[in-house]
């Protein structure tokens, strides 16, 4: 069974992608969906209050006679990236100590 | 290009209480999206995003949520702040209704209204019935006072008087009461959108939204 993600990570997850290549809502949300087990229709909600936060900014780009809008990490965006990892961090080796040790 | 455009025309109708940016907004992203995914049923497009209606009530009760963050210290005498309230609230319970888990929710979210409507409504009928009581004793005595009972009169008439002025000062008693009591329904019931969105607001991709 899958761990479900939290907003936290889903959060940081969007961001880290996009911080390697900018990307459209539609490859992004195919991205996502091979890291975390989250439906479609959970990205665009994150997607807008990133942007809301200004942790990302969108772009237009001309596509086969319509447009493609890009979601770039923003300064802010890559900063808040640090936070998260550094969450991740600390989770990651408590959960992994727990596994290794039985307790602390 | 059809499914994609009536698909995307009926969760834009759906889509009433936001404004016309924000609207604009939703709908070029999920049009751009289905285009991108090429989809060529309904279907389809349902076993991705769901109905327009399970769709628009997501993505309204995200709206809610994210909007919510108005300072909630000063807002009882602020009546677009009420209003915004009661404007989240009927988002978040349209929210759930579209959830699989909604029926159940609904019913704590019934019960809890329950309680504070009745904890609510006591204080007000006890006030209700002080008024009530000190009129009918002052209307009683008035008549009293033109008899031979006069005295009598005269001390129901200020039993009377008292009652009420004990009523008025206790009005603002009431309010605070009250004004107490629908802050903490809206705060229950944010709490419950927050657990059932922010928290989990992606579902298992098998579960329909």
């Amino acid at each position: 069974m899958p761990i479900q993600a939290s907003s936290e990570l889903l959060e940081g997850v969007i961001i880290a992608l996009l911080a390697e290549k900018d990307l459209y809502g539609y490859v992004l949300t195919k991205e996502v969906q091979s890291i975390l087990d989250v439906s479609e229709s959970s990205v665009y909600p994150v997607l807008r209050r990133l942007t809301k936060e200004e942790y990302l900014l969108t772009y237009d780009e001309p596509y086969q006679g319509r447009n493609r809008r890009y979601y770039q990490v923003t300064e802010a965006g890559k900063f808040q990236l640090a936070i998260i990892k550094n969450e991740w961090e600390q989770y990651k080796k408590k959960i992994d100590g727990v596994f290794e040790n039985g307790h602390n | 290009m059809d499914i994609i455009d009536k698909y995307i025309n009926e969760l834009y109708s759906r889509l009433k209480s936001l404004n016309y940016a924000e609207r604009q907004e939703v709908c070029e992203f999920y049009s751009e999206y289905l285009m991108d995914a090429e989809v060529e049923s309904r279907r389809e497009i349902e076993e991705k995003l769901g109905t327009p209606k399970q769709l628009a009530h997501k993505i309204m009760a995200e709206y809610a949520l994210i909007e919510d963050e108005v300072p909630t210290d000063d807002w009882t005498t602020d009546k677009t702040v009420v209003k915004h309230n009661l404007r989240a609230i009927r988002l978040i319970v349209a929210g759930l209704f579209a959830l699989p888990i909604g029926v159940p929710l609904m019913i704590a979210l019934g019960l809890f209204l329950l309680f504070y409507l009745i904890i609510t409504l006591i204080p007000v009928v006890i006030n209700l019935g002080i008024f009530v009581s000190g009129f009918v004793m002052s209307f009683f005595s008035l008549q009293l006072l033109f008899t031979i009972d006069w005295p009598v009169g005269c001390f129901y008439l200020g039993l009377g008087i008292v009652t009420i002025c004990t009523g008025i000062l206790l009005v603002s008693y009431v309010f605070v009461v009250v004004r107490w009591m629908t802050r903490l329904l809206m705060e229950t019931i944010k709490k419950i959108g927050n657990q059932a969105f922010r928290n989990n607001p992606w579902r298992h991709k098998n579960e329909k939204i």
